[in-house]
């Protein structure tokens, strides 16, 4: 008889779930699992909507990476019409989309998964927080906010609204930020820049100090993610996943992605976790780290500096941990090119005239956390009849099961379960998980491990820190 | 004493959360004020604490929300229904149309990428049948709508609420703090879909494209229509739609469009009810507006 342990709920991710952690009669753990406890449905409750209406109306699927569905949302309008934004639209969009990933980017690394890096994993949990940082180490903490406020204020700016931006629409973009407004983002730029140099060297500090989980967090699945002629991109391009273990390597087009991939339900919950179509099926990881492994160059010159120095230490097998780097990388080039696309802009057109008609509307982008895929069909009215939505974090499903999986291994039996519990979560935090998208659904991430033998529980614990 | 505030995320975006966060500096201020007993999105405290203050994100989708939301009740003096979901059922309301069997049919049975296997077993948290706000399970002491509501008004509703002076949350709607101008445009076409217009400092009614800043509250600072797309109605409807059960959005809209364009009233209201799915998308799970005498959302939309 095995027996599982569930960590519920899971905080500092964005999202509601749990954790079920098996263990055999020896106590050691078999398989550890993530649930999701939401699923709101979006695939049912955008049916009769207005297509050109989704770009808004997708952006409420997630409040942490409203601009990724924005995007995805537009692309794949603009993929189904076939037309292309113009010169300085598509600047546009990549300057709200730099704002964004260093918004989101700077949430999940300093602000998440920060305390486990400058406290420790195993510290108390009443003092895992920024708030507690607030206290500690008010400078440190401050520069956190402030880096992630630089990205998000770029996003108000040129988005309109920093959560739910409004600005991008099918053909170009509806608004253009005053000559003001864009020197003050490229002043954000020189700034977020200063700002991660500092934090880079606390990250690292706080990355060698658990480089004994390095084993625990490798991921025996290939990366798949989006490339451009070998470099690395967010928007455009096509999708590849190297030769590996799985197979030969793949390359296909984002609107070829249901000919590439299948998803499965998963027991007691509600986000599907999604593999390589094939025989058998393959796992695989996506998001910062995926990007990384996949492009040799992200064509700005500091980011590309560091991604050199970063790839000539990875070696054959990549390791989670490795995402808190390539999220810094990430945030480097988006620094460097919201200093430099205001003055790229041109003063040209900003949207050319599209007209809704019936059809297939399929796109995909990379999300912050990786491949992120909207799929409509609409009738002659612009209806939408069908929507099919894969979100990033469901693609790093089965890693995350697996990382759960090892680390809670690594953890159990010691009579810690502070450790347990934080340790797979901070396991989880790797990944950065945002259910809230990836059930299109929601989430808060709050953590219960439940521990279960032979299917029966045996214990809960979840945390109790209050008074 | 510092006040206590707790807050929980139920079914929604966690939008209202990253909300909080918005207020960037202010954020920093409000913590020399106020302690944040509980925060699952930044913090690890997984029980309820007591709490002077809980904000909840979210309507109630499943079993697991409703108990979470009762003992957020019972854990607080004064309960906030934070954001649109919380208020009116918001996106995550959209569920209001279905049974949870059609939802779930649809998530797993249908659509090119779904394997066809069996959906989440028994061990998954039950879902409710329906979607509702969540005034529907507990007293609620103050409502706070948008989506996300700005965090202008997140400062000034809490500001209220640790008992400083602060700013009187505003009643008008979203064309109160939106610049663009009404003006007679004769023989404009109804442009349905359309989200933006040409003229850049003209109401979006005058150039026949349907914008809801007239009779949506202004929980946001009408950041929509500066920077070139029309309202989407995301706060939930204006205070005289909610206090009047003859008014509706519709009429307003359209009564307003065809004083300034001509359009006959009833082609406008055609269009918002062949597109009820999109216009009320946002407090269609609220008795608010399906409780209206000539609102019928299920008929015009198609759902159970």
């Amino acid at each position: 008889m095995g027996q599982t342990i569930v960590v519920s709920p899971v905080t500092r991710i964005e999202g509601h779930a749990r954790i079920a952690l098996d263990l055999d009669d020896q106590g050691a753990v078999t398989k550890g699992h993530l649930q999701v406890l939401e699923i709101r449905g979006f695939e049912k409750l955008l049916l009769g909507m207005e297509l050109s209406k989704m770009p808004l109306m997708t952006a409420r699927l997630c409040g942490v990476c409203p601009a990724a569905h924005h995007l995805a949302s537009v692309t794949a309008i603009e993929g189904g019409l076939g037309v292309a934004p113009p010169a300085d639209a598509a600047l546009l969009r990549e300057l709200l989309y730099a704002g964004h990933i260093l918004h989101s980017h700077a949430l999940s690394n300093f602000v998440l998964s920060g305390p486990d890096l400058f406290l420790g994993i195993g510290a108390p949990p009443e003092t895992r927080n920024v708030f507690h940082l607030l206290v500690a180490d008010p400078d440190l903490a401050k520069k956190i906010l402030r880096l992630r406020s630089l990205g998000q204020r770029t996003v108000e700016v040129v988005g309109g609204r920093g959560i739910h931006p409004v600005t991008v629409i099918p053909g170009g973009m509806s608004f253009r930020p005053a000559p003001k407004d864009l020197e003050t983002i490229a002043g954000w730029g020189a700034e977020a820049l200063a700002l991660l140099a500092e934090l880079g060297a606390v990250l690292q500090k706080g990355l060698a100090a658990l480089a004994d989980l390095r084993d625990r967090l490798a991921i025996p699945y290939p990366p798949l993610a989006f490339a451009r002629d070998g470099r690395h991109t967010f928007l455009g391009g096509e999708i590849v996943v190297p030769a590996g273990s799985h197979g030969p390597e793949r390359r296909f087009a984002p609107a070829a992605y249901a000919e590439h991939l299948v998803e499965h339900a998963v027991p007691g919950s509600y986000m599907k976790t999604v593999r390589l179509r094939g025989t058998p099926e393959a796992s695989f990881f996506v998001g910062p780290l995926a990007r990384l492994r996949v492009s040799a160059s992200l064509s700005t010159p500091l980011a590309d500096q560091k991604l050199q120095a970063f790839r000539e230490r990875q070696g054959p097998q990549a390791c989670a941990l490795d995402n808190v780097e390539a999220r810094w990388i990430e945030m480097l080039h988006c620094a460097e090119r919201m200093a430099r696309i205001p003055v790229e802009l041109q003063g040209g057109p900003l949207a050319i005239p599209v007209e809704i008609r019936a059809g297939r509307y399929a796109g995909a982008i990379e999300a912050p956390r990786g491949l992120l895929v909207h799929d409509y069909t609409a009738d002659a009215q612009g209806k939408l009849t069908a929507v099919n939505l894969i979100v990033a974090t469901q693609n790093n499903y089965d890693a995350m099961d697996h990382a759960v999986t090892s680390v809670g291994g690594h953890f159990a039996g010691r009579g810690d379960d502070n450790l347990l519990l934080n340790g797979m979560e901070f396991a989880l935090r790797c990944y950065d998980p945002c259910l809230a998208c990836a059930t299109h659904l929601a989430g808060r991430m709050p953590l219960e491990v439940e521990v279960r033998r032979g299917g029966r529980t045996l214990r809960t614990i979840s945390r109790r820190t209050a008074p | 004493m510092k006040a206590r505030i707790s807050t929980e995320w139920l079914s929604g975006c966690s939008g209202c959360h990253v909300a909080v966060v918005d207020l960037h500096e202010k954020l920093v201020n409000l913590a020399e004020h106020a302690q944040f007993v509980r925060l699952p999105v930044l913090a690890d405290e997984k029980g309820y604490p007591e709490a002077d203050i809980g904000i909840v994100e979210g309507a109630v989708r499943s079993d697991h929300d409703r108990e979470c939301l009762l003992r957020m009740r019972e854990s607080v003096k004064t309960l906030v229904a934070f954001g649109s979901c919380a208020v009116y059922g918001g996106p995550s309301g959209l569920g209001w149309l279905y049974g949870k069997d059609a939802v779930m049919e649809t998530v797993y049975r249908e659509g090119p990428t779904n394997a066809g296997g069996p959906g989440p077993d028994a061990a998954a948290v039950p879902l409710e049948e329906s979607v509702v706000p969540i005034d529907e399970v507990v007293p609620v002491d103050f409502y706070l709508p948008g989506c996300a509501p700005h965090p202008y008004f997140i400062a000034a509703g809490l500001g209220a609420l640790l008992g400083g002076k602060g700013t009187p949350l505003t009643e008008k709607t979203v064309c109160s703090e939106c610049t663009r101008k009404m003006r007679k445009r004769p023989g404009v076409a109804l442009r349905k879909g359309a989200v933006t217009a040409e003229e850049p400092d003209v109401c979006f009614l005058s150039q026949g494209v349907v914008c809801l800043g007239s009779v949506t509250l202004n929980r946001c600072k009408a950041p929509c229509p500066a920077a070139g797309t029309a309202c989407a109605g995301c706060a939930g409807p204006s205070l005289d739609v909610i206090t009047e059960p003859h008014l509706d959005l519709r009429n307003l809209v359209a009564t307003r469009m065809h004083k300034l364009t001509g359009l006959e009233p009833s082609a406008v209201k055609a269009y918002f009810e062949e597109n009820a799915a999109t216009f009320y998308a946002y407090a269609l799970a609220s008795p608010v507006l399906y409780k209206k005498p000539t609102v019928e959302l299920r008929e015009w939309i198609g759902g159970r």
